[in-house]
């Protein structure tokens, strides 16, 4: 079995960078975005409360409901990266795919 | 050279451990972080953001109390805690579906703190303004497409289409 350890890290690599590179100005532009709107909402409730048009009570139920939304928010991205991930991983499989099975004779990656 | 013989012992243990999880069969080799895409999910969150979006909607437009009252559209939220529910077991049902399910425990606080606010306002007696409305709003808008933009992107294939 003789493999050329070189290539394959060269073109895994490669492989590797081009998917997370891909998906990566998306999940940044979606965080940015996402952020700006939160931002403006936290100093809407601020202003209600300083302006007396909501109570402390309502402000906290306002603050959690914005807290929620972040997380909601950053679970998407942490999702959508966990899918990055997993096809560059995929991706990075696909380059050393002929190599390795010519190597072990067999089809060990499908 | 010995950062390059370092180097390739990493990738080797790399390629190795990779080559082990194929062996362990995970999906012919392809492998899965997550769960797959959900047609349902997708159907029953999109069916909810319009209902919540409506709601919101009508409150703007009523400002006399008692047609504004939690009282008065106590209906909308138990109806929307059902859909809710039904959702986060269907979730909980899926294999690999933990980010899932908790955005959608964030979806049903988030909503148990516009019920608690809607309530405190029946205290008052008094409607919530087109003002106070406006956060939540934008917040719920931004959970519904949280879970839709992870649930979609588990599509996976084209990455434009995900987009």
């Amino acid at each position: 079995m003789s493999l050329d350890i070189g290539k394959m890290a060269g073109d895994m690599g490669a492989a590797f960078l081009n998917v997370l590179k891909d998906k990566a100005p998306d999940i940044e532009k979606y965080a940015k975005d996402e952020s700006a709107k939160m931002a403006q909402s936290l100093a809407k409730i601020a202003s209600l409360l300083a302006a007396g048009k909501i109570d402390e009570d309502e402000a906290k139920l306002q603050l959690n409901i914005q807290k929620q939304a972040t997380k909601a928010v950053l679970l998407a991205i942490a999702g959508v990266s966990l899918l990055a991930a997993e096809a560059a991983i995929n991706a990075a499989l696909a380059t050393v795919k002929t190599a390795v099975n010519t190597a072990v004779g067999f089809a060990l990656i499908a | 050279m010995k950062q390059v013989r370092k180097y390739n012992q990493q990738f080797k243990r790399l390629l190795v451990a990779l080559m082990l999880i194929c062996f362990l069969g995970i999906s012919g080799c392809a492998i899965t972080l997550v769960s797959t895409y959900d047609e349902q999910t997708d159907k029953n969150v999109t069916a909810l953001q319009k209902k919540v979006d409506a709601f919101f909607l009508k409150l703007e437009g009523l400002n006399k109390y008692p047609d504004c009252s939690y009282a008065s559209n106590k209906s909308f939220y138990d109806d929307s805690k059902v859909d809710i529910n039904s959702m986060q077991i269907r979730a909980n049902a899926i294999p690999q579906n933990d980010l899932t399910i908790q955005q959608l425990d964030s979806l049903s606080n988030a909503f148990s703190s516009l019920e608690d606010l809607h309530k405190l306002k029946d205290k008052k007696s008094t409607c919530l303004t087109r003002e106070e409305i406006e956060p939540p709003r934008t917040a719920f808008n931004s959970i519904f497409q949280a879970i839709l933009k992870f649930e979609i992107a588990k599509k996976r294939g084209d990455s434009k289409q995900n987009k």
